[in-house]
């Protein structure tokens, strides 16, 4: 009877421990549950694409199956392509064919990197400035928190149109955009951050001489990088969700036009690659900004 | 920021607060003066005057054929579908908590919260729109879904991080396992969970403006739409302010409530 | 009331029975614990770490028994595993006659880190488990009151444990644990991270509360000290088994004059030998 009951969920000590009760139980991140979970996803939209192709006339317009839109996903993105990088475009003649939809997405996914990624840095670089700045005393500090709460509550993808009317239909519109949202991010992190600031630290650089300028750069930006590095991360999906609704909005070129274009005609099968190439480079950003932020903070517990 | 905090240092951080604010106003309504050109930069004067001639109903939104034509109207459909989706689908993600006890729904969700979880999630926009209309159901789905994936993500995260002994405790005073995620886990992960919360009402307001950019009938994106189309920047100014300022209220609301709920942290 | 009660022992002095024993407060005849050649194991990366092996023992209802032994031996685990939070891998834990399958209202545990939910204010605190038990509030009401007062946390009734001292926090997790009204007590360094004064005079509390109550009361600790203080007998848990059970029978109240005691001080030199070897 007393058999020893070895709780099977038991790969690691701290989640349950062998032989528990089940009050220690935590539930574990299981890869492979989630790859059958994605599996059988995919073939729920299989199987619901099925359905609707019986009601519909053009279910490629609605919900295409995957086999249509991995043939035809990919090869009707080069109705986007202009021959930047060589080869006959559809637009000039040519064919629709694998290598001119992947010629398309090289020369859009580019501008679109290109334009984050100017955007990023900026916004960065600005907020984080303007937020040390206005850290130099309470009452400033304040003041800035106060206009920060304010823009923050704005619907910053809203703001799309605005910057189109501003900055005109071109990319420094887009990066421009892309700047005030991580700016904004960053600038509040960074009045946050300050704030939380042990004073001690400060008070014993003072107390070892160091000048205001030197303080702010030598013992207060190390102080609050770590805050930084997760709020840079909070700002990389926002940054791409700006990128792409500043693209839909009338700039010519960049993966948000293509998608654009795309929903313009339901064209899910197009919709699909785009958005799939989409979150690749979000993930890739994410994990890029990880490591340097891990690496300039490596010396934080 | 606890409530230590005596009340003539919060009365003065309010008092900076609205000075800053107000010196926001001002540079405005200084730049504005200087391009004077209402369709570059109008004033925060040009853009109240807006707001008051069209909250209540706007010739203009009339003759561009919405079926909403004041601001009001728009706001109240923007607002409608923003506040139930993001009820609906916050209270939808305190599954979280049960998936960080139950294995079984953790390997239900975790794929949905996996693939979705870091996703900018106006890519998903587009699918959510053509399936189920570039309309009111379309956008709902929407902006739940988000705000579920949201929520569930942090309530799951908070209960995995919740030291186990708080369990044991109640388990060893003979609370069942049901009980003691209601009345020990549920109320040990509220603090990250209501900010999660409030998280996904912000984003909200953004992502379904963007639905309705993307193609709506009604809608406060749909009244920018039109008029950035004619080049009516005090127009798009004005609401998009107003319903920043839905947005803030809404966030002060929730943030309150939060904040009751976390009294005794 | 309590002063009275402990007189009563201390008149008993040497005698082991009499401490308040199962017939007196009414229990049935099985002893609170009965452990046959248990086995307990953990894992630990990939190696599994089997602190107890095979440990025979048996704890008669309303004693006393303080477990006493090196970190990392096991004592905590033994435990754990009588509270039903950790289930054997090799023979059979009994309380009270019945086969421990998991935790229960019957074993009650007062941790060594806090444990009591941060959320809820003292009083709620201390009716935390019978009100979670759907026991109606008639029952419980009067005896949650008495033991606030008994803590001496009478005015501190509406206050978040926050708010609180660690001392103070110790008080409501002893008071809802006696609230609960649970057969046994297991209680896991439960002092440990106090300072001196207030580590005495918790155990003077919980020594007040067990003589008013009866409640048979398994308490670990790494310091004899302590365990001279508390126990009325004395297990030491090392290298897998038990290296050592000793009855304790000095006279209680045990203060400062317990060092002055030869009899003390050859146990207190004993228990050092054991745990400090090897």
């Amino acid at each position: 009877m007393a058999a020893p009951v070895l709780d099977r969920r038991a790969r690691r000590p701290d989640r349950a421990a062998p032989g528990s009760f089940g009050t220690r139980s935590r539930t574990l991140f299981r890869p492979r549950r989630v790859a059958v979970g994605v599996v059988v996803l995919a073939l729920l939209w299989e199987a619901v694409s099925l359905l609707v192709t019986r009601g519909v006339e053009h279910p490629e317009f609605v919900m295409p199956d995957l086999v249509h839109v991995a043939r035809y996903g990919l090869p009707g993105l080069a109705d986007y392509y202009t021959g930047w990088l060589g080869g006959t475009p559809p637009s000039a003649g040519g064919e629709r064919t694998w290598p001119m939809g992947l010629a398309a997405l090289v020369e859009h996914g580019a501008i679109s990197v290109g334009r984050i990624l100017v955007g990023f840095v900026l916004g960065l670089a600005a907020g984080v400035l303007l937020g040390l700045l206005m850290s130099a005393s309470r009452a400033v500090r304040n003041a800035g928190f106060g206009i920060a709460t304010l823009l923050r509550t704005l619907p910053v993808l809203a703001l799309g149109p605005l910057f189109t009317l501003w900055f005109g239909a071109t990319s420094a519109m887009s990066v421009s955009f892309v700047a005030f949202a991580v700016g904004l991010v960053m600038l509040v992190a960074t009045m946050t951050a300050v704030a939380n600031l042990d004073l001690d630290v400060v008070r014993y650089s003072r107390s070892l001489g160091l000048g205001a300028f030197a303080v702010q750069r030598r013992v207060v930006l190390p102080a609050i990088l770590p805050e930084l590095g997760g709020a840079a991360l909070v700002a990389v999906p926002l940054a791409w969700s700006v990128l792409l609704a500043s693209e839909i909005y009338g700039i010519q070129e960049g993966l948000g036009w293509m998608m654009g274009k795309a929903v313009q005609f339901t064209l899910v099968d197009r919709i699909t690659v785009i958005a799939v190439v989409f979150v690749l480079l979000t993930f890739v950003m994410l994990r890029a900004v990880q490591a340097i932020s891990a690496r300039i903070t490596r010396w934080a517990e | 920021m606890t409530a230590a905090v005596p009340a003539r240092a919060r009365w003065s951080a309010w008092f900076w607060r609205a000075v800053g604010v107000a010196v926001l106003l001002t540079v405005w309504q200084l730049i504005a003066l200087a391009v004077y050109n209402l369709a570059v930069l109008p004033a925060p004067i040009d853009v109240v005057e807006n707001l008051v001639r069209n909250f209540g109903g706007s010739a203009g939104l009339a003759y561009l054929g919405l079926s909403e034509t004041s601001y009001l109207g728009n706001l109240r459909y923007t607002a409608g579908i923003v506040l139930t989706a993001w009820l609906v689908g916050s209270a939808l993600g305190l599954s979280g908590v049960v998936a960080a006890r139950l294995q079984w729904v953790r390997d239900l969700t975790d794929p949905v919260l996996y693939v979705f979880g870091v996703v900018p999630v106006v890519v998903a926009a587009p699918f959510a729109l053509i399936w189920f209309g570039f309309g009111p159901v379309g956008q709902w789905i929407l902006v739940a879904f988000f705000s579920y994936v949201t929520v569930a993500v942090a309530s799951l995260a908070a209960a995995l991080r919740l030291a186990p002994r708080y369990e044991e405790y109640a388990a060893t005073l003979g609370v069942a396992m049901a009980a003691r995620l209601r009345t020990v886990v549920l109320p040990a992960v509220a603090p990250a969970t209501s900010s999660a919360v409030r998280v996904a009402l912000g984003a909200a307001w953004s992502l379904q403006v963007v639905a309705e950019l993307f193609g709506s009938e009604t809608g406060v994106g749909r009244v920018i739409a039109v008029r950035a189309k004619t080049g009516d920047v005090p127009s798009v100014m004005a609401v998009i302010i107003v319903l920043g300022l839905v947005a803030l209220v809404c966030d002060l609301a929730v943030a309150r409530l939060a904040k009751r709920s976390g009294a005794w942290q | 009331m309590a002063v009275k009660s402990m007189a009563v022992k201390s008149a008993g002095a040497v005698d082991l029975a009499a401490a308040p024993r199962a017939e007196a407060t009414g229990h049935t005849a099985a002893p609170a614990f009965r452990l046959r050649d248990l086995v307990l194991e953990y894992r630990e990366g990939t190696q599994v770490v089997r602190p107890i092996d095979g440990v025979d023992l048996e704890v008669p209802q309303g004693e006393f028994t303080c477990i006493l032994g090196p970190s990392g031996h096991g004592k905590s685990t033994l435990l754990r595993c009588l509270a039903g939070l950790i289930a054997p891998a090799g023979g059979t834990v009994e309380a009270a006659g019945e086969q421990v399958s998991g935790p229960g209202a019957d074993r009650g545990m007062v941790f060594q880190q806090d444990a009591i939910p941060m959320w809820l204010r003292v009083e709620d605190n201390v009716a935390f488990g019978p009100r979670m038990r759907g026991v109606p509030p008639r029952e419980y009401r009067e005896r949650v009151d008495r033991l606030i007062t008994e803590v001496g946390l009478d005015d501190r009734r509406r206050a978040w444990p926050r708010q609180l001292s660690g001392g103070m926090r110790k008080r409501v997790a002893i008071a809802a644990v006696f609230a609960n009204d649970p057969d046994v007590l297991l209680m896991d360094e439960p002092f440990s991270a106090l300072d001196f004064f207030t580590r005495s005079r918790l155990q003077n509390l919980l020594l007040q509360l067990w003589a008013e109550t009866g409640k048979t009361i398994c308490f670990v600790t790494h310091d004899i000290d302590e365990a001279l203080v508390l126990a009325d007998r004395i297990v030491v848990v090392k290298d897998g088994g038990i290296a050592m059970d000793v009855p304790v029978a000095f006279p209680r109240p045990r203060g400062e004059e317990l060092r002055a005691l030869p009899e003390a001080q050859d146990l207190r030199r004993e228990l050092l030998d054991i745990l400090g070897e090897g």
